[in-house]
């Protein structure tokens, strides 16, 4: 997270110690009363600025006539007080503030308020998400992790769906990188241990609670901490440690293997499968009370086959720092044709195996060598639909679920076509007034959007 | 804001600040632990002035 500079206008010397120690890792300035905040705001160049409203005993609302030179200085104004009548906070927001938060709960306010800052950067952070972090060009893909980012600084649980390699760990990284909370990232695969031994990873140990545990042990609850606990396939949790794993995130707190006091962990949950949510519930594989408590906001993650635009994009980017490759027309037009059913972990590997095998110049028969189409699943016919397609059929009804995948059809057309509407008209089969209708439809739901 | 608001309100604002602070506390840095404490103790002080003003003056 880049080093933000910060002013906060604050009488009260503990509440300032608070700021000071809350905001550690930025560049923090300090005014007292209204004559000092005004001095810095005019001489400094603050990226946020946190406002208390009575600055001293006998002081009226000082802090609320800052707010415009605050604003008009393109400050990010922040007010933080313990007046919250609401004709104070219309008037703080009318005045151009843009977060009112009353005094108290400042650790998890003042995160929550820097990562939604950098993430609003000027729409600058999205790009260079989707061009770094998380390397996609397909529209929905986009809209889907923008969507989740707005998520990442709450605590609300995720939950990432997709087949494997699609990208699920990496997203679950990125969101963790905004979600401004300071612990560290810890993964785990659920299907990669048997049930006693993922109960020793998640939970931990003390020394002597088994043969061979001869000294304490972290367990992954423990070492996520104020941060992110990532529960990769969990659907191959037992129903037993599904129970177990439920208390802990419910009460943030848990027993590790031959304790006999609770240890706390405030961590915050993503979990992710490649299985078929509803069928694991309706097999009752996964239990319902466990389900509710990951699944705050779910994120479908398409295979790569469905975003063919990602497949160029992704292999430059596997080549950065690297030999480059130059792969020729027809080698090209059969890297898009492949269905890449290992989706970006296969691709990866591929653009390794190239990279390390040829001269940087890749022929058709090269990349034939190095695909295995057999290997292709038959896309179409055991999904027709994916599970987020099916979702928003039953929520919107079939009419508006078919005009969105129309919709959807024809923008990513257009984007692997930079924008050429005769080749979209040509390549989908589509007459000139459908295309029209679905531009029109998209630039009517974009301009709603931005209200 | 009336005299009686204003003894509300910075009550709630320093009851508040001490609140944050006993959270920040435990991960509180050795050196700044002492300074934090004192400014505790001054807000506690502070609670104690403003309860001793409330009683003082009239009753709703």
């Amino acid at each position: 997270m880049s080093r933000l500079n910060i002013l906060v206008v604050e009488d009260d010397p503990l509440s300032r110690e608070v700021m000071d120690n809350n905001l550690a890792g930025h560049a923090v300035d300090f005014a007292s009363d209204k004559a000092a905040a005004e001095r810095k705001l005019k001489a400094g160049h603050y990226d946020i600025c946190f406002l208390d409203l009575l600055l001293g005993d006998n002081d009226d609302y000082s802090g609320l006539k800052l707010i415009p030179l605050a604003v008009s200085k393109g400050v990010y104004s922040v007010v933080m007080s313990s007046c919250d009548t609401e004709e104070t906070i219309s008037r703080a927001y009318a005045l151009g503030c843009k977060e009112f938060y009353v005094k108290g709960n400042e650790q998890q306010n003042l995160a929550a308020i820097i990562a939604r800052y950098m993430r609003d950067d000027g729409g600058k952070k999205a790009q260079q998400i989707f061009s770094g972090d998380f390397i996609t060009n397909d529209p929905e893909t986009r809209s889907l992790v923008s969507e989740a980012l707005k998520y990442a600084a709450t605590e609300l649980p995720l939950m990432i769906l997709g087949p494997s390699g699609t990208g699920k760990t990496t997203l679950a990284q990125l969101l963790h990188g905004h979600s401004g909370r300071a612990g560290d990232f810890v993964a785990i695969n659920c299907a990669a241990y048997t049930e006693d031994l993922l109960e020793s990873e998640l939970f931990g140990y003390k020394r002597g609670s088994f043969t061979g545990a001869h000294e304490n042990r972290k367990g992954k609850l423990a070492q996520a901490d104020k941060g992110t606990l990532f529960l990769d396939e969990i659907g191959a949790m037992s129903q037993n440690m599904q129970v177990k794993l439920l208390k802990a995130i419910e009460e943030k707190s848990f027993y590790p293997l031959g304790a006999d006091k609770p240890e706390y962990s405030n961590f915050r949950v993503i979990s992710a499968t490649l299985e078929n949510v509803q069928k694991l519930l309706a097999e009752g594989k996964l239990r319902f009370d466990f389900f509710q408590r990951v699944h705050g906001m779910t994120i479908g993650l398409k295979p790569l086959a469905q975003r063919k635009c990602d497949i160029l994009p992704l292999m430059q980017a596997f080549t950065k720092g690297k030999k480059r490759l130059a792969f020729e027309l027809a080698a090209r037009d059969h890297l898009l044709a492949h269905n890449w059913p290992g989706n970006t972990r296969e691709l990866k590997r591929f653009v390794e195996l190239i990279g390390a095998g040829t001269q940087g110049a890749v022929t058709l028969e090269t990349v034939r060598r190095h695909i295995t189409p057999a290997a292709a699943p038959r896309q179409g016919i055991t999904e027709p639909v994916t599970q987020a397609q099916y979702d928003y059929a039953l929520e919107h009804g079939l009419s508006a679920a078919v005009d969105r995948f129309t919709e959807g059809l024809i923008a990513r057309n257009l984007s692997e076509n930079d924008g050429k509407k005769a080749a979209a008209l040509a390549q989908l089969k589509i007459s000139k007034c459908l295309l029209y209708a679905a531009l029109a439809k998209a630039r009517k739901a974009e301009e709603n959007h931005n209200g | 804001m009336a005299d009686v608001e204003k003894i509300y309100h910075n009550l709630k604002s320093r009851a508040v600040g001490l609140k944050s602070a006993a959270e920040l506390l435990p991960n509180c840095a050795p050196e700044k632990r002492d300074k934090v404490i004192a400014l505790m103790r001054d807000a506690a002080k502070e609670i104690e002035r403003l309860l001793t003003e409330l009683e003082a003056g009239p009753r709703p």
